[in-house]
């Protein structure tokens, strides 16, 4: 059984349908990619997994029991807009989100004095929040998502705003929870680090799942469809293939994606007319492509219907 | 409701405001800001004209009535002028060597004209001594004119005072003077309006913070959006309570030692304007009514109840807009109920027992005002006092689930301002 199952859920707000016939699973020690363009239902969907709002069909249950405020403190939630008391102390904050996700005082001054060493903040406790830079921030705001040590952590977004620096340390602990057998939503639109870090996806579009499951499963049902071409020349030729997307274009290097009847050999010839060809590569599409196309495709469909 | 986390969150509420500076200075500068625009200006008129300021009047009276008498009763007030030139006495009065110049003849004596008092600057209270002084001596002459008994001019002297008792439920009369009375119940009004209006806004705009810092999203994944509510509105109901308890044995601690404490600062001129001035004089300029305790606990049980009807509904607001410039159309109907019994608080407390007054002061929204109102100048029947109660808390009940139907789907709104159709259908939402 699957620590968390979403099954057949829809909301609507008024008449405007916000998710509708939504089913995924995730796992323990796996990180799940929820991806989608705005306004596709992401939030929507995580907001009933915590419990926020309700879903008016379906079902989600957390562990084989329905969402309720029980579920709500096995989960460390980390929203998208993020928010905190501006002129509360760092400390005192820290503490009081703790206790509200069932803490006792000592336990949740324990536990928050671990994380604030683990990201270096411990200085800050003094600190009013809006005294803090906005990347300070991000680091309190994310102890105070897993500082009650939930089995389940859903974050959206939790890289915007950092620096490398902090974007790889970040990219440490969540990997870490992993390791730790922690179930993990992991909400974004930087598909880089989808592909660096999921097991697993759905992609949401216009409040429906459009794909989903295993990451390396959907890459290899694209099969190597995309063309990675390295040239040196005028590109100009690029222009006039039919058929084709191209991603990641550049004066030096195209990524061509072969649609409907494309053949990968006519790219080759065109470009051997034209450019010197430096690699010609037939790949896996990237998970960018994918997003790209899989939306698009679906919006056609939506609009012949 | 989880009580234990509707605690975590009361304290907060509370002792992150507790804490500031803000409501310390509030907590103290408000009676003296109160003490300040009340007693301050009743003793500056009691000390009008008791130093520095010339207070002598040149009597010029060619009837030989008055002169004399208005001597030697009040012999460091009036001089003879009547071997004086008027022009130069003029002189005098313009250059502030006197007071002001008293005109008296045959003709005042007969009442056929009034006395003339000629001066340039000089206060009210002054101008009300010489008038009070000069009817004195006009009514003494006359009386003596009369050739009436001492028994009978003492009678015709003598000023009714009037000695009131208020009967309380217990049966027990008490002396009290009504005026005070009057005074307090609308101090108390006006303290419970303030703190509707007060602490409401400050129920609103921490909602509103909430909202726009967006923290209110990781508060209510732990917590459901009612607990927080309430949280809220009984922590800075707390923090009401605290201060107003304050300021209520601030007070009574004013009342046991103002009347030592005044007759210390004013000293001798306080103790010698008494015996200048006849019956109708109070001891003091004011009067502090003492509160007592039945009232005090009344008087928060209404505040509180009151504060929670009103605050749930500022919750509501708060949650609906998305910046405090969008508040100002839902706050409108609001503070129309707050205000009204403002409008109906002088005609309830001048006839605090009319059909009027004890149905307007059963209205739930206006109980808070206006039962407070009634209970300081009259003894409300218990019955009244138990029934309007209980139509509050049928109030709270009914408002605190709207403004929490509003709330749970207001906080996680953003962008266009809410029609109050669109509202009615957030109350439906399952």
């Amino acid at each position: 059984m699957s620590v968390i199952e979403v099954s057949s859920v829809e909301k609507r707000y008024g008449n405007f349908t916000a998710v509708s016939n939504v089913s995924f699973q995730a796992n323990p020690s796996r990180i799940f990619g929820i991806l989608g363009p705005n306004g596709a239902g992401k939030t929507s969907t995580i907001r009933m997994i915590n419990n926020i709002t309700a879903p008016d069909s379906g079902s989600i249950t957390i562990k084989g029991k329905h969402v309720s405020e029980e579920t709500q403190q096995l989960i460390g939630y980390l929203p998208e807009e993020r928010g905190l008391y501006k002129k509360m102390k760092v400390g005192e904050q820290l503490h009081y989100l703790a206790q509200l996700k069932g803490l006792s005082s000592k336990q949740a001054k324990e536990n928050v004095g671990f994380w604030l060493d683990r990201f270096e903040a411990s200085s800050w406790v003094g600190k009013e929040v809006s005294d803090l830079s906005k990347g300070m921030q991000q680091k309190i705001q994310f102890i105070a998502t897993i500082s009650h040590d939930p089995e389940i952590c859903i974050f959206d977004e939790p890289f915007s705003g950092l620096d490398p620096i902090n974007s790889e340390l970040l990219k440490e602990v969540i990997l870490e929870l992993k390791a730790k057998g922690k179930t993990i939503l992991f909400a974004t639109h930087r598909m880089e680090q989808v592909e660096q870090m999921c097991d697993d996806i759905c992609l949401f579009n216009n409040g429906k799942v459009i794909l989903g499951g295993e990451l390396s499963g959907i890459k290899k049902s694209f099969g190597r469809n995309t063309v990675n071409l390295e040239f040196k020349g005028d590109g100009s030729f690029l222009d006039k293939l039919e058929n084709v997307r191209i991603n990641n274009r550049s004066n030096n290097f195209a990524e061509i994606r072969l649609l409907d009847g494309a053949d990968s050999q006519e790219i080759l010839k065109a470009a051997i007319n034209q450019v010197e060809v430096l690699t010609f590569e037939l790949v896996q599409p990237t998970l960018n492509e994918i997003f790209i196309s899989t939306v698009q495709e679906d919006n056609k469909k939506g609009a012949k219907a | 409701m989880n009580l234990a986390k509707l605690k975590i969150i009361i304290a907060r509420e509370f002792m992150s405001r507790a804490k500031t500076k803000a409501f310390l200075l509030s907590t103290i500068l408000t009676p003296l800001f109160i003490v300040a625009v009340t007693v301050v200006p009743i003793l500056i008129t009691a000390w009008d004209g008791d130093d520095e300021k010339v207070n002598v009047y040149a009597v010029v009276d060619d009837s030989g009535i008055f002169a004399d008498r208005l001597i030697q009763n009040y012999p460091e007030r009036y001089f003879n002028a009547n071997d004086m030139i008027l022009d130069s006495l003029k002189k005098d009065v313009m250059a502030e060597n006197i007071a002001g110049i008293v005109v008296l003849n045959q003709a005042v004596y007969d009442g056929d004209v009034e006395p003339e008092v000629i001066y340039t600057t000089g206060g009210i209270s002054v101008l009300g001594d010489v008038r009070r002084e000069i009817n004195k001596v006009w009514v003494d002459a006359h009386l003596e004119a009369e050739n009436l008994s001492p028994h009978l001019q003492e009678l015709i002297r003598k000023r009714i005072e009037l000695k009131t008792s208020k009967l309380t439920e217990t049966g027990t009369t008490k002396e009290e003077n009504q005026f005070a009375a009057f005074g307090l119940a609308y101090v108390m009004a006006f303290t419970i309006y303030m703190a509707l209006f007060g602490y409401g806004a400050i129920i609103m705009r921490s909602v509103l913070e909430e909202k726009t810092s967006r923290i209110v999203e990781v508060i209510i994944s732990s917590v459901k959006p009612i607990e927080l509510m309430m949280g809220k509105v009984l922590g800075v109901g707390m923090l009401g309570l605290v201060q107003l308890v304050f300021w209520m044995v601030l007070y009574s601690g004013i009342t046991i030692i103002a009347a030592p404490l005044y007759l210390l600062i004013l000293g001798k001129s306080g103790g010698a304007m008494m015996t200048q001035m006849p019956a109708e004089a109070p001891q003091m300029p004011f009067v502090l009514p003492e509160l007592e305790i039945s009232y005090i606990v009344l008087f928060l049980v209404y505040y509180l109840l009151g504060y929670i009807m009103y605050s749930s509904l500022f919750a509501a607001v708060g949650s609906a807009a998305d910046a405090e410039s969008d508040v100002q159309q839902f706050m409108f109907p609001i503070m129309i109920f707050i205000i009204i019994p403002m409008i109906l608080l002088s005609k309830v407390a001048t006839d605090p027992n009319s059909t009027f007054a004890i149905i307007t002061s059963l209205v739930p929204l206006f109980s808070p005002i206006l039962m407070v109102t009634r209970l300081g100048v009259t003894a409300v029947p218990w019955w009244e006092v138990g029934l309007s109660i209980v139509l509050m808390v049928g109030m709270i009940f009914l408002l605190l689930w709207i403004a929490a139907r509003i709330y749970r789907v207001g906080i996680l709104m953003y962008g266009k301002k809410p029609s109050y159709k669109e509202l009615a259908k957030w109350i439906m939402y399952k």
